[in-house]
């Protein structure tokens, strides 16, 4: 131990500097070599030890079986229209464990996705949830992921979602239903297809990084839910919705709904059920307004409902069209109850009970069937059971068992009170007396077929049982041809075809548990052509305001503009002789060498706007016939010069793709057809 | 009487290799962030390094340039203390990073005054320690340097990091006890300064967090005990001899932080078992000559220099360790020579120079 001072500052050494001290600098270096000791037993353990356990975790972790999520797979009308597809849409998430700063990135996110100060909020305690996989925003526009991209924040990511669209919108909404956020079905036919439409989710090993985002390409297999095609007829659903959407509007009624049948296939060619809401955004939509009225809602048909009694009564023989019925002077009493007619008729002809429906008319003839009959032509016609059609939320409809109706059940069924119907049920129903006598088990599905094209399902028409007899159906028929000619329904008169139909008014029971005198559902079913049915056509509006709002006053032109519209759109030919049309097709040979002035048609009936039928070029130029032979997908084939005087094939004619046409030109030939005129003012 | 000797050229041949090595594993490191679409960038945070790194040589070379007894005097010691403080004060006055306020910011240039406090700390208790040599065996003849210490302590853990706070408690612990503070005021001591440590502990859930997810990291294994597992499982699939220099796998995403607090792990996956543990032994050997340094020293104020500022740096190299390792709660401590971070590397090569410095001198 030496003292002494410090050359540089001359303040004395701290000298003895003790063994002590000493000591305490050894106790020093034994602490930290005993805490390198530590650190050397725990290296060891991690990498020695239980190197391989420590191995297989950073595998696990990284490479990772991922679920890809198929797309779901498209809605078609029967035209390969589509009605649902799926889009990519990108969506945002987030691993609030790799961010760093939340509140930063709130900001700066909240800033992209236009957030107001409470969704800020809420965004900021997502983000310090002590999880490592949230969702920000699901399917956002690809503008917005693109600014978020740009932000480039940590933790932040992106994943593409498909996304279910509806490009008609409200158009067949309550039928077709909704998806979740998941793609998955909750409604219509999404919901009861989903198995179809969702498509197999793959399972894929790919390599995941921390943010759960695949290392590099992921070869992602091409999953697509498969392809569903309806048996809607997308032009005649969009026809029948806007024509019920404003006979709701104009009538102040409630809701309305509307079924267009092939009567001879049971297919499904429009179904409607207003007001309805837009799928793509469902939620904003009040709950009642989501249900498919046309298979969900039971009702009392009214009037229409006297097809049925009639067609019963007429396979029974117990009535024929042209006997006097006694109509009592509009009230009959049964079991003690009066039941007062809608007008007083002392004597009616049975054709004319039906064409003026008189409710007491059907009343006798109906006692004269008994209550066993009835009830099994009812069952017979399709009522008191599901149609089975497909889509979910069916219901039954109310068929009582004869052993529970009372003294009046017999009377009130046969005009359609006491029991309860489905627009479905009674539109099936009407097509057994269009068919010539079949239940035809409805459907709106055609088929499922993979995205490859590979069929899975094709549905064909299904005659469920023989219910009448085709001469029994013609008589039917003609009771209701009368009904328009000259009965209640002669505002559903279609121009150039005969109609056949029944208008039905029936009273809703009201508060009071009584029938209303006031409120009523107007309805009305028919069909056309008469002579040989096509189509059948069910509207039906709850309640319409109005003084004159009678199944005949508001659910006949209703029918009526329907009816019109869709046999245009099919091309039906009209009952009147005049205005028939040929749809045949001719080799591009024949027709060379055929004149076809003399055929013409007075007026084109065949529309120029379908790209699946042939339109009329004739009267055109050249010019003005190769557009529109281009806008329905035809190669043109010219001869001559001027304007076009002869086509192959037809007008009418069915298109298939790839098709080619033959156009021959003259110059004179706008004066030899003057009917082409007509044509252009198509235009 | 002291000689002017050479430095201690195995403590200067560790602190090169430790030095040379850091700068590797953070190229290595840092590599990942080099892709686009991170908001870190790896290239950005490498020649940032360097640019300290040069700088930080540079200190080094001028540390050993003057007689480390300049330090000594009161006037100096107190100077660099209250400079400390200042910018302590300073760095919680400016705008807060990640909801922090750790760093003040010149520029593009970001400095970590609580860095600096570790190095003022260590000069001004070798100063007044020395001082009061003789008179250190009552609370009274503490009360003033523990004061100071609290304060800074308490700067730091206001930022907030409790980490360095506690890192600057066990500092300046040792060197009472070098400085012949009787272990009987230690043990005193204990019992005053513990409950306030549970407290700081318990007064911030996300501390108490760490220390549930130090306990059973795999209950959360998503939450909080992610950081940890992650850090385990680098450290342990990399195996006795590693998966080699660059070719580190957890550091490209899992792995969180493994330019900074979480770079040993990547030392441990790539460099493996060797690596690692040379990595350890090269420390604990700068430990030792540090200390050896501060035996030999010619003084009281020297001697608790050299053994504060070489603890400083080694102990701060075992706590982040052994959290990467899992033998402690995560805390936000960098570890010296590797980690990204200007304001540690540079002070981290001044306090070799300063301790190379003190090794010219012997008794």
């Amino acid at each position: 131990m030496k003292a002494g001072y410090d050359p540089l500052t001359g303040q004395p050494l701290v000298a003895p500097l003790a063994r002590n001290h000493d000591l305490r600098l050894y106790f020093v270096a034994m602490c930290g070599t005993v805490w390198a000791l530590a650190i050397v037993a725990q290296l060891f353990h991690l990498q020695v030890l239980r190197h391989r356990f420590y191995l297989k975790e950073a595998q696990h972790q990284s490479d990772r079986t991922i679920t890809v999520r198929a797309r779901r797979g498209t809605i078609m009308d029967r035209n390969e229209r589509p009605f649902a597809i799926s889009v990519d849409a990108p969506s945002i998430y987030a691993d609030p464990s790799a961010i760093r700063d939340p509140r930063e990135t709130t900001r700066a996110l909240s800033r992209a996705l236009g957030y107001s100060a409470a969704e800020q909020k809420d965004l900021l305690a997502l983000l310090r949830q002590d999880r490592s996989f949230v969702w920000i925003k699901r399917q956002v526009d690809p503008a917005v992921a693109r600014a978020v991209r740009d932000l480039r924040l940590e933790g932040i990511g992106f994943e593409t979602e498909s996304r279910r669209y509806y490009p008609k919108r409200d158009l067949l909404s309550p039928v077709l239903g909704y998806v979740g956020l998941d793609s998955q079905g909750m409604a219509g036919l999404e919901y009861a297809l989903d198995e179809d439409l969702k498509g197999r989710e793959a399972r894929v090993t790919v390599r995941l990084d921390a943010k759960r985002r695949p290392m590099g390409e992921v070869d992602k297999p091409p999953t697509e839910g498969r392809k569903v095609t309806l048996t809607i007829d997308e032009r005649i659903q969009h026809v029948t919705e806007v024509a019920l959407g404003e006979a709701i509007r104009d009538t102040g009624s409630i809701s309305g709904t509307a079924v267009v049948l092939d009567p001879r296939t049971g297919e499904v060619l429009a179904m409607s059920s207003l007001p309805s809401f837009n799928p793509n955004r469902f939620a904003a939509f009040p709950e009642k307004d989501r249900v498919n009225r046309a298979i969900a809602d039971s009702y009392e048909p009214g009037s229409i409902f006297k097809i049925v009694t009639a067609a019963t009564a007429l396979k029974e023989g117990v009535v024929s069209p042209l006997e006097v019925i006694d109509c009592g002077n509009g009230f009959i009493e049964i079991a003690g109850t009066r039941i007062n007619d809608h007008a007083v008729f002392s004597s009616l002809t049975f054709q004319d009970v039906i064409a003026k429906s008189s409710d007491i008319g059907v009343v006798r003839v109906a006692q004269r069937l008994g209550t066993e009959k009835f009830y099994g032509a009812m069952k017979a016609f399709g009522f008191g059971a599901k149609t089975g059609l497909g889509l979910p939320g069916e219901t039954s409809g109310l068929l009582r068992n004869p052993k529970s109706w009372s003294a009046l059940s017999l009377a009130s069924m046969s005009f359609g009170q006491e029991i309860g119907v489905t627009a479905i049920q009674m539109a099936s129903a009407a097509a057994v007396i269009a068919n010539g006598g079949y239940w035809m088990r409805p459907y709106i599905v055609k088929r499922v077929e993979e995205p490859s094209g590979e069929l899975v399902r094709e549905y064909a028409p299904v005659a469920e049982r023989k219910v009448i007899e085709p001469e029994t159906a013609d008589r039917v028929m003609g009771l209701l041809r009368e009904v328009v000619i000259s009965g209640t329904g002669r505002k559903a008169r279609v121009e150039g075809f005969e109609v056949a139909g029944k208008t039905g008014t029936a009273q809703k029971i009201d508060a009071s548990g009584r029938y209303s005198m006031i409120d009523h559902v107007a309805s009305f079913v028919g069909f056309v052509p008469a002579s040989r049915p096509a189509l059948v056509v069910l509207v039906s509006l709850d309640t319409p305001k109005g003084d004159r709002n009678e199944g005949g006053d508001v659910a006949a032109p209703l029918f009526a503009r329907i009816a019109n519209e869709a046999v245009r759109l099919l091309a039906i030919p009209p009952d009147d002789p005049t205005r028939n049309i040929r749809l045949v097709t001719y080799s591009p040979e024949t027709v060379a060498k055929t004149t076809f002035a003399a055929e013409r048609p007075r007026e084109a009936p065949v529309p120029n706007d379908d790209p699946r039928i042939m339109p009329d070029l004739r009267g055109f130029s050249l010019r003005e016939a190769a557009l529109m032979a281009a806008r329905h997908g035809l190669s043109v084939e010219i001869r001559g010069s001027g304007v076009v005087a002869r086509q192959t094939p037809l007008p009418g004619t069915p298109l298939e793709p790839g098709m080619s046409c033959a156009l021959e030109l003259s110059p004179s030939s706008r004066a030899a057809t003057g009917a082409g005129s007509s044509s252009r003012s198509d235009r | 009487m002291a000689k002017r000797l050479a430095t201690d050229r195995v403590l200067l041949g560790v602190a090169v290799i430790l030095f040379g090595a850091g700068l590797l594993m953070l190229w290595s490191a840092s590599q990942p962030f080099s892709e686009s679409g991170a908001r870190v960038n790896g290239e950005a945070i490498m020649v940032r390094q360097l640019f300290w790194a040069v700088l930080g040589v540079a200190v080094m070379l001028i540390s050993l340039r003057f007689d480390y007894r300049i330090l000594r005097s009161r006037y100096v010691a107190f100077s660099i203390l209250g400079l400390a403080m200042l910018l302590l004060v300073g760095a919680l006055a400016s705008p807060s990073v990640n909801e922090t306020n750790r760093w003040i910011r010149l520029g593009g240039v970001s400095f970590q005054p609580s860095e600096f406090a570790k190095l003022a700390i260590v000069i001004f208790l070798a100063s007044e320690f020395e001082r009061r040599a003789r008179s250190l065996q009552t609370f009274r003849d503490l009360l003033a340097p523990a004061f100071s210490v609290g304060v800074v302590a308490l700067l730091v853990y206001l930022e907030p990091d409790f980490g360095s706070a506690l890192h600057i408690a066990l500092v300046a612990s040792a060197l009472a006890f070098l400085a012949g503070v009787p272990f009987k005021l230690f043990v005193a001591g204990a019992a005053v300064v513990l409950p306030v440590v549970a407290l700081g502990v318990a007064s911030a859930s996300y501390r108490l967090e760490r220390i549930f997810a130090f306990l059973d990291p795999w209950a959360q294994r998503q939450g909080g005990g992610y950081q940890l597992i992650q850090s385990v499982i680098a450290v342990g699939s990399g195996g006795p001899l590693g998966r080699g220099f660059m070719k580190g796998e957890q550091k490209t995403s899992f792995l969180p932080y493994p330019y900074s607090d979480f770079i040993f792990g990547v030392v441990g996956e790539e460099l493996g078992f060797i690596g690692a543990f040379v990595v350890v032994g090269l420390f604990l050997v700068f430990l030792w000559r540090g200390l050896r340094t501060a035996q030999r020293a010619p003084d009281m104020f020297g001697r608790l220099l050299a053994a504060g500022l070489s603890m400083t740096i080694v102990s701060q190299a075992f706590i982040n360790m052994s959290v990467v390792l899992g033998l402690s709660p995560t805390k936000g401590i960098p570890l010296p020579f590797f980690s990204a971070g200007g304001t540690s590397l540079v002070l981290c090569l001044l306090s070799v120079g300063l301790v190379l410095n003190v090794s010219q001198h012997t008794d």
